[in-house]
This record gives structure tokens, C-alpha cells and sequence, in this order.
């Protein structure tokens, strides 16, 4: 991104997949401010599954295999988890990269 | 400085199209078919064989509908309109180019993109590109087999790119395929200014994008 830009998107309902030598969704704050909401997606056969720098991310109800490299990478940013996603069979024995996740209570 | 000869490419071959779509129409629907000719109205009656052809017919938010399957080629779109092609029309993107530009000066406008196969054939640079407007809706749309320029700077490669550079934009894109486009499925990255987005992707199938070590979805 540019200087000031930002972005608040959702992602939800969807499959993303067999992108086998990059990102899933990639979630890139770098220069701005972007807020990524993720819901009830199919995340599958990626390099990185889910691929956050220095961005937020809301992460709910998805399903994250077999992702070569890590399912979920956190570079400098923020990964909320409601905790009710199924992270499996991803690379690096189903370790999140990075700074890790925050976990949220599910209402 | 590649990237910014790249841009001017780009931006000669979006000149060259828009040329043949400057004005604004009279028509609050027009209408192309594949047995449509391009001097003809573009009336139901008497439909036009392009989709620029019918975009001159059509008053600022009007619609453009496609009658019967069809290829009604590449579209710059510099007003707020609807292009409804009804799941059977196909617009393949010129080599180097872009299958539809939306670039509404001023930021202002909403447009409407629904029921097309966008397809860049393998020579192509992106399906659909959003430059411009108040708001951008994509549904029941196939964005597919986009390449990139060499060294790829995130312009070029893409099914859908969201890259407004000022303003308020909000876009959606629902019940839609990005299929096998070699830098961003779909791909939300201003190259400058300061937008300020709101965007929802929902019902979308994003996959076999990233040949070229990218993402499927970008944000």
C-alpha cells in the first residue's frame, strides 16, 4: 500500500486454494492499514494459507489444510482467532509462523 | 522505471479503447448480440455486436445486457453503468491490456458487472480493473488466465484489481471465480494515493493463481 491508504475487507464463504507456490490470502498492512475479516472459508493446498504482514486479521469458522509452508504466518501483525477454525496437515508441523495469534473469546 | 514504462503501456493501450468510448449515450438500456452489428442502435430490436459500441448507446446509469452467448470484447467504463451479461457473455482482454477498466473521474459513480466470463487468454494483463468510482459490484463472474509482465510489480497478472489511488470506494464481489491468473486472483492494492476501501468478497472461488509465487487473494 501507499501512505494513508487503508482497507477494511471481509472474506467469507469461499474457497481459496491450490495456489501452491504463494499465499491463500494475503493480508499486507505495509504502508497503510488493512483489517482483513475471514469467516467460513476453505484455505487449502497453498504455499501460506493465510499470509498477514503487519495488517489485522479476524479469524473465524475456517478450515486451513495442507498448506506446503504455514498454514497461518504472522509477520508483525495482528491474528485474532475466535478459536473455532480447523488448522490441519499444514507445513512446519502445523506451526503458526511468526508472532503468533491472539485468541478472542467467542461471544 | 520498468514498472513506469509498463504503466504508460498500459495506460497507451487504455487510451486507444476508451477513444471508441468517450460519450455517453441517450439509451437508459442498450443491447448487444452476437448477430448484432455496431452501427446498428443497439436497441433490443437492433442490437450492437460490442460491448463498447452498446456502452455509447447507454445514458449514465444505464444498462448493458447481452442478448445471446457472445464475445462483445474489452470495455473502458468512465461513467456509472450496469453490464449485465447474463452468464453467457465473454469479453477476452487484448494482449498487454485489460478486459474491463472502470475510471470514473472524480471518484464518483457506481458500476455494476454481472454474469461475464472475462478471459485474458493467456496474453492479457488483467481481467477487471478498478481505477476510479465510488463503488464497484462483481457478481456471478469468471476472471481467468491473466499473465504477467516480466518482473511483476502487482499490476499486471491479475483477475480483478482494486486500485483506486484517492477517495471513498467501496467494492463487492460475490458468487465469483478467479481462476488461474499468474500474479493476484484478485488483489486490492492502490500503487499510490490514499484510499480510503470497504470490500466484501463472499461466495468466491479463488484458486490456481500465484504462478508467478504471488496470492490468490491480496488485501
Amino acid at each position: 500500500l501507499t501512505g494513508g491508504s487503508s482497507a477494511i475487507v471481509s472474506v467469507s464463504n469461499s474457497v481459496v486454494s491450490n495456489s501452491t507456490t504463494g499465499n491463500g490470502i494475503y493480508s499486507n498492512g505495509v504502508g497503510g492499514t488493512v483489517t482483513t475479516t475471514i469467516d467460513n472459508d476453505q484455505i487449502s493446498n497453498n504455499a501460506y494459507g493465510v499470509n498477514v504482514n503487519t495488517a489485522t486479521v479476524l479469524l473465524s469458522r475456517s478450515v486451513i489444510t495442507q498448506n506446503s509452508q504455514y498454514g497461518i504466518n504472522n509477520s508483525g501483525g495482528t491474528v485474532d482467532t475466535f478459536q473455532d477454525n480447523r488448522s490441519l496437515a499444514n507445513g512446519h508441523s502445523n506451526a503458526v509462523g511468526g508472532s503468533g495469534l491472539t485468541t478472542t473469546p467467542v461471544d | 522505471m520498468k514498472s513506469y514504462g509498463l504503466r504508460l503501456g498500459l495506460l497507451s493501450v487504455t487510451a486507444v479503447i476508451a477513444s471508441a468510448s468517450a460519450q455517453a449515450g441517450t439509451l437508459t438500456r442498450s443491447f448487444v448480440s452476437s448477430a448484432g452489428v455496431d452501427s446498428n442502435g443497439c436497441t433490443i430490436a437492433a442490437p450492437c455486436a460490442t460491448f463498447a459500441a452498446a456502452y455509447n448507446a447507454v445514458a449514465a446509469d444505464g444498462i448493458i445486457a447481452a442478448l445471446d452467448p457472445g464475445k462483445y470484447g474489452p470495455l473502458i467504463i468512465t461513467m456509472p453503468v450496469t453490464v449485465n451479461g447474463n452468464g453467457w457473455a465473454a469479453i477476452t482482454g487484448t494482449a498487454n491490456g485489460n478486459g474491463i477498466t472502470v475510471n470514473i473521474s472524480g471518484g464518483t459513480g457506481n458500476v455494476i458487472l454481472t454474469g461475464l466470463e472475462v478471459d485474458g487468454a493467456g496474453a492479457a494483463y488483467n481481467g477487471i480493473v478498478f481505477e476510479s468510482g465510488a463503488s464497484l459490484t462483481i457478481s456471478d463472474c469468471i476472471v481467468k488466465d491473466f499473465v504477467a509482465a516480466s518482473s511483476p510489480t502487482g499490476n499486471t497478472g491479475n483477475g480483478i484489481w482494486i486500485g483506486p489511488t484517492a477517495g471513498t470506494v467501496v467494492f463487492t464481489i460475490v458468487n465469483t471465480v478467479a481462476l488461474n491468473n499468474a500474479y493476484y486472483g484478485i488483489s486490492y492494492w492502490p500503487q499510490s494515493g490514499n484510499a480510503t476501501v470497504t470490500g466484501t468478497i463472499d461466495h468466491v472461488f479463488a484458486a490456481h493463481n500465484t504462478t508467478g509465487g504471488s496470492s490468490s487473494i491480496q488485501l
